[in-house]
């Protein structure tokens, strides 16, 4: 048996449902007060409504303690290092490259061409010798013995 | 580690400071992502899309806000040129998706629901939507979403409470027209 001061309580019409719907906290809402339980076993339209608004609220809910799994984390940490080496952040670090193999190239062109010119100095200059002293150009094996 | 280390680090892309970053701040920016497109696999694309733009454009970062508020800004960006680029295929596809029960007085399946808050959250107005998803879903500080938004703590206040009316007005309003 209730006394008179609760039944009033409990009993909610249908505008007064609707204000406490616009403005109840969250809590509110999912742990609906007697009043309003009170009000809905009664009224199927502000029961539908209410159930709506908890149902959604239960999906809001799911999402704010969402988070990634952990695979789904340790692709992005991947994805940014592979962007590591075509983003256009490193556009300084291709460009050293570049240089870097630029002057190996001309290096190696150097040495090359410096080969080639110490290679025709050096061939006139054995062809002056031949000519000059024809002795020290000699070639001929020659064979020295003890006993001859 | 002092902050511009770990910023120079960053800029280096250096693996380990790319760890901490995501770790640290994955679950802030998923939550936004999630809280605006209303799907798991547009959020997912739009995490990585984030920690790509702000990696590429830390050198912009003045550092008074801090990481976390940042990427939020970067987030909250992403996810509306998301929303504005697929609002119209995203319905028409999920819409014919789903079978909608004859008896709306039958609990409402998950799905629908699901529908029904994605319909919701889009159909707020950007102010309202904004200071609802810092307040709710990130459980933001007024002085935090104060911040990120550049709104007074005032507004904020007024944003709020009438982003709480319309998103109830809005859900029962595409409930019924279910």
């Amino acid at each position: 048996m209730m006394c008179l001061t609760h039944e009033k309580q409990k009993k909610m019409n249908c505008t007064e449902f609707k204000i406490w719907l616009e403005s109840a906290p969250e809590e509110e809402l999912i742990n609906s007060p007697a009043s309003v339980i009170g009000h809905t076993s009664e009224c199927k339209a502000c029961s539908e409504e209410l159930k709506i608004i908890q149902s959604a609220l239960k999906v809001l809910e799911e999402q704010k303690h969402s988070s990634l799994e952990p695979s789904q984390s340790a692709n992005i940490i991947n994805e940014l290092c592979k962007k590591k080496e075509t983003g256009p952040q490193n556009n300084t670090f291709m460009i050293s490259r570049i240089a870097v193999a630029a002057i190996i190239i001309l290096g190696i062109l150097t040495g090359f061409l410096t080969g080639e010119l110490l290679k025709s100095d050096s061939s006139n200059e054995e062809n002056i010798w031949s000519s000059e002293f024809p002795v020290l150009s000699d070639n001929t094996d020659y064979k020295l013995s003890l006993f001859d | 580690m002092s902050k511009n280390l770990f910023i120079d680090q960053l800029i280096k892309k250096e693996r380990h400071a790319i760890e901490v970053f995501v770790k640290d701040n994955e679950k802030a920016v998923y939550r936004t992502c999630l809280a605006y497109t209303q799907n798991e696999n547009d959020a997912l694309d739009l995490v990585q899309d984030v920690f790509i733009k702000a990696l590429d454009k830390l050198h912009q970062y003045k550092g008074d806000s801090s990481l976390n508020t940042w990427l939020i800004k970067i987030a909250i960006n992403l996810s509306l040129n998301f929303i504005r680029d697929n609002k119209k295929r995203r319905f028409h596809l999920d819409i014919s998706d789903i079978q909608i029960t004859d008896n709306k007085h039958n609990h409402l399946k998950k799905e629908e629901t699901k529908l029904i808050v994605r319909k919701a959250i889009y159909k707020l107005p950007e102010k309202q939507r904004k200071v609802f998803i810092l307040n709710y879903h990130l459980n933001l500080s007024y002085k935090e979403i104060s911040e990120i938004t550049g709104y007074t703590i005032s507004s904020i206040e007024s944003l709020l409470f009438r982003a709480r009316k319309k998103l109830r007005e809005l859900l029962i309003d595409i409930y019924k027209d279910f």
